[in-house]
């Protein structure tokens, strides 16, 4: 256990260094910026005089909230490692709350992008690589040279950082629990990603239809709110078995059945279904998978569609996207969360009435002796 | 002694009352030993806690008493063990299928075992060739029938070689040639005698040769009767009765003739018909007059979306009021198609179907009509859409035995109870016509009984009563009509004695119930023995009734 | 589906995954195309009937129509608006990025099939298990849990069977939606039992238990299998330079 343990600890240490690095690379591509430290804190108040002035400014607001979250992880993860204490619950919940902190930081990321206006720049042309600096030019020919490239892959790597950083406080739970992973649990998230692929791959003919008709009056409007109905499947998983990991399996293996079902996103369809699962994951484990009210599930559900924004935003283009219609889809996602964990929720309830959950987490709170 | 119960107590999680109450029971080594009881979770619960499941695997309130098997307290012992030593086999053949083709469903225990793979494939041939499954059975589990995917799973149990086996109520849900299929496969293992057996199963009569002991559970989970068959059946017979157990018809038999040897297979109680029937008791059959007809079905035919070729065609059928049909054919045959199309909920592709709209269809599972949140409110569902309520919901509920659940959630009762809730649901309307798909499955004697009288009582109201049934025995007894089909068109119309005296029974999946079996049998040796083809009709032509409904 | 077949699943997934992660840095609409010839080139050649790749296409190019509308229109202003459309202003660059989007989408598509038209799902979970380390504890169940969905489709339509039975008609979207509702709860409700049934069957065979598990099919890689890593390699690199040949490649990094 022991050794477990400091593994994860190092991997979530690990993770939150990434993300901060992260942080770093988009700066590269900029005109005008250096790694010197000076030019680092006097670009904070240009950046702050400049908000108004549009471009990438709004960006550069929310990606000092994302290396403000990583640092926050990263000294909680050292100071308790240096303090070499036994696991305490508390603390493993504050290394996935800062975690999951990181993720919402995503939000101020594109909230601000949107809100603050500008444009990103798109370069068809084989680009002009934008920096007079011939260090920062080889690195910056290697990243790439169109400004919202850079952040792309600095969105990237935070969101391998944040997600690293995340499973590693999720493997910190010590194994206190009354029992562990029971073959009926993982054939409950099989058949529950069974039944919902296959919802989910019967839903897509009229989904099609609805979304071909809204995309001409609301772009992708009304995807996304049709989107939240891909994130019950996880939410469900993880209210039913209450464990780690159960909301992760869960919606990655409905994406895992979808494909195999021969939906025709492919492969990267898990992908999805990963990024998808990991918002519910990380907000069960910001409670430690104790609290399981309405308020839980609706956060979860709004958390499983802003952490899947970042790799949604690069696998749908919608960096191609105007920043108001972008604004608007964000907004769309968060309602469309929302609903689906509370339908997720209403739902296992339901079940859960008729009995056939009795041998599970969800099903034991709420036994009716007959 | 291979297994030995000591104040066993087992009480399933959400329920109050316990499975299993102070349960002393041992159960030797070699021997077969047959299992009975009435419908509820004991028999299984006692498998489920012999193979380790109960506790290891599934939640349970081990109350008291401990279970010791292969000289192991089950509690301790660890689950891959006792999986090992005892393999079970529970009755519904597709829940137990865990992979998509023969072979590899048959390894599965033996990848678990972590055999190598070249003795994997020793024990592959081995175990099919003691269950019956030769080259010519079908790669793919989706293409076997019932009986097949039965001994299919009992291969994969054999593969492991466990010392013993449990066959837990096996034939269920198949129909008879697929249950004799599985019974022929048990038989013979039984004779060679190279392990335990504990055998749960209604259908007793083929099992009457193998079996050495038996042991009878009570109502409230304790064990009431304990003895060999012939003590057991011959002797205690009121007590099975009254604990309302299914017992071996040919036992029967041979009681109603005044025998006091049991006969063990159709032959001996055929040697016991020619021996003791009083030559001139018979039946006279009255031609009733047909009611009003109140579905008819003109050369109808559907076929589902997506299928090549007709689920029912050709079919043209009356339903009479106040008269009882079965409609029995083997799986696949068209039955239940042909039962949604009499009720009107499937319009037919081709043809017509003048239905009746105060008809009420029970489904043979009985979870997929389940529509309100109480059991209460579940009978009484036909009122609230607005249907004109003839019998007292509450007096239903009791009459069936369910007053005590009526808050409960309706899909947390048991299956029987399930059932029971859904025929209720369906008489609260007094409906014109009642349709009911398999409603017997699984049931105990008790309940039978139950819904046997039930229906006898719709009928004299004037309903028309359609039974879709694999149960022959049932249809010896209850039905007016028998309608068989195969592939999808009806075969034969008419008396079910008439029926039974047909040679191409198996073309419809069904075989001659013990009863018929045995005076058949008898039959061909003395021409005077009637045709009789159940209990009742025998016990009615020794006490000299001249008639009988035909 | 001959040689398509006999190559190790994990391979062809991993195959079709990259391509699929490539595709996606590509913005223009010219280089997917070749990607998709390819697609329909190797469904043909691992024996698909051009009937079903046609009828496959279908959904595909619908949901292609409308990223390239949504892109054409609300894309950030890229250069002048070179159509107008009613109140809508559609852009060139717009236009291009959409078509780029929408044929990579069929592309992917078309391989994804074809992944799954040519892999038995045994093989593909033992593979994954042997190759992935993927949990047998997570493979397994859900290979139990695919062959059950035949059963859980049958069973949806005869619960809606059952409540037109019973007589219950849905009046107005409301009633709809309770009642679609009710049908899912008994849906899952029968499902959670089926799954409880499923793991008692694994469990009594030593699934749980099992540590030292081993596998009665083969999972080995083949020379075929490197020849096909290869193979494909070789091929989008091929493809890549003859888009870039063509002046027409773009891709996120310019």
């Amino acid at each position: 256990m022991n050794r477990s343990f400091s593994v994860a600890r190092a991997v979530a240490l690990v993770g939150a260094l990434v993300a901060l690095g992260a942080f770093f690379l988009p700066w590269v591509t900029y005109t005008q910026r250096s790694f010197s430290g000076a030019d680092l804190a006097s670009t904070l108040s240009p950046a702050l005089a400049a908000v108004k002035a549009g471009g990438i400014k709004g960006l550069d607001l929310g990606l000092w909230a994302v290396a403000l979250a990583a640092a926050l992880a990263a000294i909680f993860i050292l100071a308790s490692w240096v303090r070499a204490a036994d696991p305490r619950e508390g603390r493993y919940r504050l290394w996935a709350a800062a975690a999951a902190i990181t993720g919402l930081a995503f939000a101020v990321l594109f909230l601000a992008s949107g809100l603050l206006g500008g444009t990103p720049d798109i370069n068809f042309a084989p680009a002009a690589i934008r920096t007079d600096n011939a260090v920062k030019a080889t690195v910056a020919k290697a990243i790439g040279a169109g400004d919202f490239v850079g952040i792309g892959i600095g969105v990237y790597l935070a969101i391998a950082g944040f997600a690293v950083a995340a499973i590693g406080a999720i493997l910190a739970r010590p194994a206190t629990d009354e029992r562990t992973w029971r073959t009926q649990d993982y054939v409950l998230l099989a058949v529950l990603a069974v039944v919902f692929g296959a919802i989910y791959w019967a839903w897509l003919g009229p989904y099609l239809g609805i979304e071909t008709i809204l995309a001409g009056v609301s772009a992708q409007l009304g995807q996304e709110l049709l989107f939240g109905l891909w994130y019950v499947s996880g939410l469900l998983g993880g209210y039913i078995i209450r464990r780690p990991g159960a909301a992760f399996l869960s919606e990655t293996l409905a994406a895992f059945a979808e494909v195999l079902l021969g939906a025709p996103a492919g492969p990267v369809l898990i992908v999805t279904g990963f990024m998808q699962a990991l918002g519910p994951e990380l907000t069960f484990a910001a409670t430690g998978y104790r609290r399981w009210g309405w308020g839980t599930m609706a956060v979860a559900g709004a958390a499983a569609g802003i952490v899947a924004l970042p790799w949604n935003w690069l696998r749908l283009g919608y960096f191609a996207l105007d920043p108001g219609v972008m604004l608007g889809l964000f907004i769309t996602r968060v309602i469309a969360g929302i609903l689906a964990g509370l339908a997720a929720k209403a739902i296992g309830d339901l079940v859960a009435a008729t009995g056939s959950l009795n041998y599970f987490a969800l099903g034991r709170e709420r036994v009716r002796e007959v | 002694m291979f297994a030995r119960a000591q104040s066993l107590t087992i009480r399933h999680v959400g329920r109050k009352r316990p499975a299993l109450q102070d349960l002393d029971l041992e159960w030797e080594e070699g021997e077969r030993l047959l299992l009975l009881g009435p419908s509820g979770a004991g028999k299984s619960t006692f498998a489920l806690c012999l193979d380790g499941l109960i506790p290891h695997a599934l939640d349970a309130h081990w109350e008291s008493g401990t279970l010791t098997v292969g000289s192991r307290d089950t509690r301790s012992a660890s689950l891959a063990e006792l999986t090992q030593d005892t393999g079970v086999l529970f009755q519904d053949p597709e829940t137990q299928l865990v992979m998509l083709e023969t072979d590899d469903e048959i390894a599965f225990g033996l990848e678990n075992l972590g055999l190598p793979r070249h003795e994997m494939h020793e024990r592959v041939a081995e175990a099919r060739a003691s269950t019956g499954l030769g080259p010519a059975t079908p790669r793919r589990l989706d293409a076997l029938s019932g009986g097949t995917k039965q001994r299919v799973t009992l291969a994969s149990l054999l593969a492991m070689r466990p010392r013993a086996l449990v066959l837990d109520e096996p034939t269920a849900n198949l129909d008879p040639l697929a249950a004799r299929e599985v019974v022929t496969a048990f038989a013979a293992l039984a004779t060679r005698r190279e392990r335990s057996f504990l055998v749960i199963e209604h259908h007793l009569d083929p099992l009457l040769r193998f079996i050495d002991r038996v042991a009878v559970l009570g109502d409230d989970g304790r064990l009431a009767l304990l003895g060999d068959p012939e003590s057991v059946f011959m002797g205690r017979a009121s007590d099975l009765d009254r604990l309302g157990i299914w017992q071996p018809e040919l036992a029967e038999l041979a009681r109603v003739v005044g025998a006091e040897q049991m006969p063990r297979d159709v032959d001996e109680a055929a040697a016991l018909l020619i021996d003791r029937w009083p030559r001139g008791a018979a039946v006279q059959r009255e031609e009733r007059a047909p009611g009003r007809i109140t579905v008819a079905a003109h050369d109808v035919a559907h076929r589902y979306r997506g299928d090549d070729h007709d689920a029912v065609s050709g079919v043209s059928l009356d339903l009479y009021e106040g008269e009882i049909s079965a409609i029995v054919g083997a799986n696949g045959a068209g039955k239940s198609t042909l039962g949604l199309l009499l009720a009107g909920v499937l319009r037919p592709s081709r043809g017509t179907v003048a239905v009746s709209d105060d008809v009420a269809y029970v489904f043979q599972y009985p979870e997929r009509g389940f529509l309100a949140t109480t059991v209460r409110n579940e009978v009484r569902y036909g009122a609230t859409i607005g249907r004109r309520i003839a019998r007292d919901p509450d007096a239903l509920l009791e009459r069936f035995g369910l007053a005590r659940l009526a808050e409960a959630n309706p899909h947390s009762l048991s299956h029987g109870e399930k059932r029971r809730l859904s025929v209720a649901s369906a008489l609260v309307t007094s409906p014109t016509v009642l349709i009911l798909d398999e409603p017997t499955f699984g049931q105990d004697l008790r309940n039978t009984r139950e819904l046997v009288t039930i229906l006898r009582e719709e009928r004299d109201r004037g309903t028309a009563v359609v039974l879709i049934t694999h149960d022959v025995s049932l249809v010896a007894e209850v039905a007016d009509r028998a309608i068989a089909m195969a592939g999808g068109t009806i075969g034969f119309a008419g008396r079910p004695d008439e029926l039974f005296e047909r040679s191409d029974l198996a073309r419809f999946g069904l075989t001659l119930p013990p009863v018929a079996s045995a005076f058949a049998r008898a039959r061909e040796r003395d021409q005077a023995i009637p045709p009789l083809t159940g209990l009742g009709a025998a016990r009615v032509a020794l006490a000299g009734r001249e008639t009988v409904r035909a | 589906m001959s040689a398509l077949t006999r190559r190790d699943p994990t391979m062809k997934l991993a195959v079709v995954l990259a391509i699929s992660l490539l595709l996606i840095l590509i913005v223009d609409p010219v280089t997917p195309a070749l990607f998709l010839a390819l697609a329909i080139a190797v469904a043909l050649a691992g024996g698909a009937r051009p009937r079903t790749i046609a009828r496959a296409l279908v959904p595909l190019t619908v949901l292609g129509v409308g990223f390239v509308w949504s892109n054409a229109v609300f894309a950030a202003t890229q250069g002048p608006a070179t159509w107008t459309i009613g109140p809508f202003h559609a852009s060139e660059s717009g236009l291009r990025f959409g078509l780029a989007i929408a044929i990579r989408g069929i592309a992917i598509g078309i391989l994804s099939l074809t992944f799954v038209w040519s892999t038995d799902p045994t093989d593909l979970v033992v593979s994954l298990i042997r190759h992935t380390r993927l949990p047998f504890r997570v493979g397994y169940p859900v290979l139990a849990a695919y062959r059950f969905l035949p059963f859980f489709t049958d069973e949806y339509a005869q619960v809606r069977l059952a409540r037109r039975v019973r007589g219950a008609r849905p009046r107005g979207p409301l009633d709809r939606v309770r009642e679609a509702v009710g049908e899912l709860v008994t849906l899952l409700s029968d499902a959670t039992r089926r799954a409880t049934q499923i793991a008692i069957a694994m469990d009594a065979r030593g699934f749980a238990s099992a540590t030292e598990r081993t596998y009665y099919r083969e999972a080995r890689l083949a020379w075929g299998d490197a020849l096909f890593i290869i193979g494909a390699a070789v091929t989008t690199t091929a493809l890549l330079l003859l888009s870039a040949w063509m002046g027409a490649l773009r891709t996120v990094l310019g």
